[in-house]
C-alpha cells in the first residue's frame, strides 16, 4: 500500500519540474518543488520531505553546494537525495557520490529507473 | 626578410685611433656599429644591446680582453655573444677560451688584413641573421600552436555547453511524451500510444548522438579518463552477449559467443571495453538481416588478445573498409533501418587506441563484416607503463614529472604508507595505485612536481613514517624523471635506471643499487 510519500523536486525548469510532479503523483506520491537554494531549505524545514530529486546546475546556484547545506541542517542531512545532471562531465560521478548522494541520473533519464531508484531510496529504515 | 634586421657589432679599443678606423672599415648598409674604450664600459654596453659580434683588442691598461671575455662569459645575458679577439700573435693565451661555446671564437692578428676582418664579420653577421629567423620562426611557431590550442579549447567548451542546452529540453520533451505514452495523464488509445513511442525512440537517438559527441570530444581533447586494470574477458563478454541476446533475440537473430579456454587476462578499462564491444555489437545487429547470425569470439594473438564480431549482413566493400572508422562515416544500412549517427565504429576506434589495442575490419567468411581487435595482454611491465600513461593523461607530457615506486615486505607496511601517501599528496591522491612489479605489490605514485619537488615530497614521507609509530617496516623505494613526450613505449622505461633506497624504519643512504627494469 502506497503510503504518503514526501518528494521534494528541485530544478531550474519549470516545464521539468511540472512533469517530474505529475510523473511522481501518477505514481501515488505527495510532490513539493523548488527552485532555488533557499525554497529547498524552506521547504525541507516545513515539510521534511522524504526524498529530494535534485539538479546539480540550479542557473547560477550548485546543486551539491546545497547537499552541502543540507548536511549542516539537522534532520535534514539524513533526507536521501537524487542527483539529476544535464552535464556528463567525468568528474561529476564521482563528485556526487563524495557528497553521499543515493543515485545519479544524466538527462534525459529513464522515467521507470528514476522510479525504481525512489523506491529504493524510500525502502531504506530511516 | 632578414635584411631588414638592424645588426649591432661592438668594437672594444682603449686607442680612439683604432676605433675611428674599425668602423670606416666595417660600415655597412643595416649594420651598427658601437664603440667602447675600456672593458668596463664594454660590459655596460653588452647588457643594453644585443650583439651580433663583440671585436676585442686584447692589450688594454685596466681590465685585458681576455678579463673582459671572462666576465661577459659569466653573465647569462653575454655568454653566448661571440668574440673576435684582435691581437698580437700570442699562441699560449689562445687556450684560454676553449671553453667558450664552439664557433663562437675567433682571432685576428695586427696588423688587421681589411679583407679577412671584413669577411670574418660577414660570417658571423650571417649567424646572427639566421639565429634571429630561427626565433622569429619559433615565435610563430609557438604563436600558431598558442591559437589552434585556444580554438580547440573553445571548441570543446561549446561542445559542451552545447550539449547542456541540447539536454534539457530534450528531457523536457521525453518525459512529456512520455507522460502521454505511459498513461499518466490519461490512457492513450493504440495511434496515440504508438506516435509517442515513435517520438521517445527518436528522444533517445538524439540523446545517444549528444553522448557520443561528448565521448568524441572527451577522447579528442585527452579528457576521457581510461582507468585500466587486469580484466578477465570471458565473464565481460559473458556479460555483452547476456544484455544484447534480447535485441538479437527481437529480430530473430542468433548471438553466438566462443572464447577459447585458457585465454589469458588482458589490461583495459572494463566500461571502455564494453563500450566498443556495445557499438560493435550494436552496428552488426543493425546490417545483420532478421534470422542471421552474430558472432563473437576471443582467442589469444601473440602478446594480445583478439576479439572478434562476425555479422551475416552485406559486409563492408573493399573500398569502404578504410574509412569504416572514420566521424560521420555511415554505412549503406539494411533496409528500413535507422541511419546511424556515424560516430559509432569512431568512438570504438578511439577506445580501442587509448587501450593500447588496434582495430580493424575485412571479409568473414559468409560474406559479412568481420570487426576485430585487440587488447594487450595484462603483464606487470604492461600494467606499470599503462599506469603512467593512464595517470598523466593525454597531455603528452607538457612538463617532467616524477614516477615514484614504494615497496614493502608486508602488505600492512605498504597500508600504512598509503596512508601517508594520500594525506601529503590530498587532491593529487587519484594519480595513485596499487601494481604488481616485479612479484610485489607495489604503490605507484606520479608526481606532478620536478625532482626537487619529488624529493621534498619523499622527505616529508619519510619524516610521516617515522613519527608512526607503528612499525611499517622497511620501506624501499624506487623514484626516476619521466621525461617530457615519453611514458607510453616500452623503451621509454628500458632507460630509466632505478635507485633503491632504504626509507623509514631503516637509516636511509648508501646503498644505492642500480636496479634496472625488467620486462614483466
Amino acid at each position: 500500500m502506497m503510503c504518503h510519500n514526501r518528494i521534494l523536486v528541485v530544478d531550474d525548469e519549470p516545464d521539468l519540474r511540472s512533469s517530474l510532479a505529475l510523473r511522481l503523483r501518477g505514481a501515488g506520491y505527495e510532490v513539493r518543488t523548488a527552485s532555488t537554494e533557499n525554497d529547498v531549505v524552506g521547504e525541507v524545514l516545513d515539510a521534511t520531505p522524504q526524498a529530494i530529486l535534485l539538479d546539480i546546475r540550479l542557473g547560477a546556484e550548485d546543486g551539491l553546494g546545497i547537499m552541502e547545506r543540507l548536511g549542516r541542517i539537522s534532520g535534514a542531512r539524513e533526507i536521501p537525495v537524487i542527483l539529476l545532471t544535464a552535464s556528463s562531465h567525468p568528474g561529476d560521478r564521482e563528485r556526487a557520490a563524495r557528497h553521499g548522494a543515493a543515485a545519479y541520473f544524466t538527462k534525459p533519464f529513464d522515467p521507470a529507473e528514476l522510479l525504481d531508484a525512489i523506491e529504493d531510496v524510500l525502502a531504506v529504515p530511516a | 626578410m632578414t635584411n631588414t634586421d638592424k645588426l649591432s657589432i661592438l668594437v672594444v679599443d682603449d686607442r680612439p685611433e683604432n676605433l675611428s678606423s674599425m668602423r670606416h672599415l666595417l660600415q655597412q648598409p643595416g649594420l651598427e656599429i658601437i664603440t667602447a674604450g675600456s672593458g668596463n664600459e664594454a660590459l655596460a654596453l653588452m647588457l643594453e644591446a644585443d650583439l651580433a659580434l663583440v671585436l676585442l683588442d686584447v692589450q688594454m691598461p685596466e681590465m685585458n680582453g681576455f678579463e673582459v671575455a671572462e666576465l661577459m662569459r659569466r653573465n647569462e645575458r653575454t655568454r653566448h655573444v661571440p668574440i673576435i679577439f684582435v691581437t698580437a700573435i700570442n699562441k699560449e693565451r689562445r687556450q684560454v677560451f676553449t671553453g667558450y661555446e664552439a664557433g663562437a671564437v675567433d682571432y685576428l692578428f695586427k696588423p688587421v688584413d681589411p679583407f679577412v676582418i671584413r669577411s670574418k664579420v660577414a660570417v658571423f653577421l650571417e649567424m646572427k641573421r639566421s639565429q634571429l629567423a630561427r626565433e622569429r620562426l619559433v615565435r610563430e611557431l609557438n604563436g600558431a600552436y598558442n591559437r589552434l590550442q585556444e580554438l580547440s579549447d573553445r571548441k570543446s567548451d561549446f561542445l559542451s555547453a552545447a550539449s547542456h542546452e541540447l539536454r534539457s529540453p530534450l528531457t523536457v520533451i521525453k518525459e512529456y511524451c512520455g507522460l502521454v505514452h505511459d498513461g499518466v495523464v490519461g490512457e492513450p488509445n493504440p495511434d496515440q500510444k504508438h506516435c509517442m513511442h515513435v517520438a521517445l525512440r527518436n528522444c533517445n537517438r538524439l540523446a545517444g548522438l549528444v553522448d557520443n559527441l561528448l565521448d568524441l570530444n572527451a577522447i579528442e581533447t585527452g579528457h576521457m579518463i581510461c582507468d585500466r586494470d587486469e580484466l578477465d574477458l570471458p565473464e565481460l563478454l559473458e556479460t555483452c552477449r547476456e544484455d544484447f541476446s534480447e535485441t538479437c533475440a527481437a529480430a530473430g537473430q542468433k548471438l553466438e559467443l566462443e572464447v577459447v579456454a585458457g585465454l589469458p587476462t588482458v589490461l583495459a578499462d572494463p566500461a571502455q571495453v564494453t563500450q566498443v564491444l556495445v557499438n560493435l555489437l550494436g552496428n552488426a545487429h543493425k546490417f545483420t538481416p532478421d534470422g542471421g547470425t552474430i558472432r563473437l569470439s576471443a582467442h589469444a594473438e601473440g602478446e594480445a588478445v583478439r576479439i572478434e564480431v562476425t555479422d551475416s549482413g552485406p559486409g563492408v566493400p573493399a573500398e569502404d573498409q578504410g574509412r569504416v572508422f572514420d566521424k560521420f562515416v555511415r554505412l549503406q544500412g539494411g533496409e528500413g533501418s535507422t541511419p546511424g549517427s556515424g560516430l559509432g565504429l569512431a568512438i570504438a576506434q578511439r577506445l580501442v587506441d587509448l587501450q593500447g589495442g588496434r582495430i580493424g575490419v575485412e571479409d568473414g567468411t559468409d560474406g559479412g563484416a568481420r570487426f576485430h581487435f585487440t587488447l594487450p595482454r595484462h603483464s606487470e611491465g604492461a600494467r606499470l607503463r599503462a599506469f603512467i600513461r593512464d595517470g598523466i593523461g593525454d597531455e603528452n607530457l607538457r612538463e617532467s614529472r616524477c614516477l615514484l615506486l614504494l615497496q614493502t615486505s608486508a602488505d600492512l607496511g605498504l597500508t600504512l604508507v598509503e596512508d601517508q601517501v594520500r594525506t601529503i599528496l590530498r587532491r593529487d591522491a587519484d594519480r595513485l595505485s596499487r601494481i604488481r612489479y616485479q612479484g610485489v605489490d607495489t604503490l605507484a605514485v606520479v608526481l606532478t612536481t620536478h625532482r626537487d619537488g619529488a624529493l621534498t615530497f619523499l622527505a616529508r614521507l619519510e619524516s610521516r613514517l617515522a613519527a608512526d609509530r607503528r612499525d611499517a617496516g622497511p620501506v624501499t623505494y624506487a623514484l626516476h624523471e619521466i621525461e617530457a613526450g615519453s611514458g607510453d613505449t616500452d623503451s621509454d622505461l628500458d632507460t630509466i635506471g632505478f635507485v633503491r633506497l632504504d626509507l623509514g624504519m631503516v637509516a636511509r643512504g648508501g646503498n644505492d643499487v642500480p636496479q634496472p627494469y625488467s620486462r614483466g
